[in-house]
């Protein structure tokens, strides 16, 4: 898509953002259901940011924390189980061994930029430790065990 | 597809997206609304569940630009046809003061 604006430059635009306020923002999509929703969050309300003066940016920063939740009611509960890859959509029960984090069935997921993660097929959880894990030998992958 | 919650909020932004016909990025469109940081975003992100908006990434060289890309949002032609009919059947507060009339003025 390419962009029409032929929007002024407001003063401090252009800046990059806090730290603060970029932590902040790291945090607010914490709340987000999945990898690429929170990836697209980041990216978006960091874009956001840099239109802001910097003296802006951390009141800006909080308020996105302070709507975070509302944010994850809004994507709606589907959303939080899509598998992007496959335009899918799963909706189950947590299994017990997900619950207390025992068993997962991962596999593998694309981000919309093209980053690769693993999610359960059967939870939603996303394995964010999988480099340290696979390495250390902790990742239990039952694949083709059902329960 | 249902229809959001006419909130305010939600009318507000559904007016700005239909004003004008070119895209727009969150930011944008909360300063334009009047809304504070972080409304905008849940609001788009029900609409967008909705299929009355549709968002796609800024298609530019983030190096080049020297900023992040942008994620611009516009209704969809169902978001068009559908936003155009709620607002019409939204609420809408009415200021008692503003409704003086010469009559009324006068007595």
């Amino acid at each position: 898509m390419q962009s029409t604006q032929t929007e002024s430059t407001p003063s401090g635009s252009g800046q990059r953002p806090t730290w603060p306020a970029r932590w902040l923002i790291r945090l607010a999509v914490l709340a987000l259901p999945g990898m690429p929703a929170r990836v697209r969050y980041r990216r978006e309300l960091e874009a956001d940011l840099v239109r802001l003066p910097r003296a802006r940016q951390f009141a800006y920063a909080m308020r996105v924390v302070s709507r975070a939740w509302a944010l994850r009611r809004a994507m709606g509960p589907k959303d939080s189980l899509s598998l992007n890859t496959e335009g899918a959509h799963l909706e189950f029960v947590k299994p017990v061994l997900c619950r207390i984090n025992v068993h997962h069935e991962w596999k593998w997921q694309s981000t919309e930029d093209g980053q690769r993660y693993r999610r359960c097929v059967l939870c939603g959880k996303d394995d964010d430790g999988l480099a340290s894990k696979t390495q250390a030998g902790v990742s239990i992958n039952v694949v083709d065990r059902p329960f | 597809m249902g229809v959001p919650r006419m909130t305010i909020p939600t009318q507000r932004v559904l007016r700005v997206m239909l004003s004008d016909s070119r895209e727009h990025y969150g930011l944008e469109i909360g300063q334009a609304a009047g809304l504070a940081s972080g409304t905008v975003h849940p609001i788009l992100a029900r609409l967008e569940a909705l299929g009355w908006v549709e968002s796609e990434w800024e298609d530019m060289d983030p190096r080049s630009e020297g900023r992040p890309q942008r994620r611009y949002y516009r209704l969809t032609a169902h978001g068009k046809v559908a936003s155009r009919e709620a607002l019409a059947r939204a609420y809408r507060p009415v200021n008692t003061r503003s409704i003086r009339t010469p009559a009324t003025e006068g007595m």
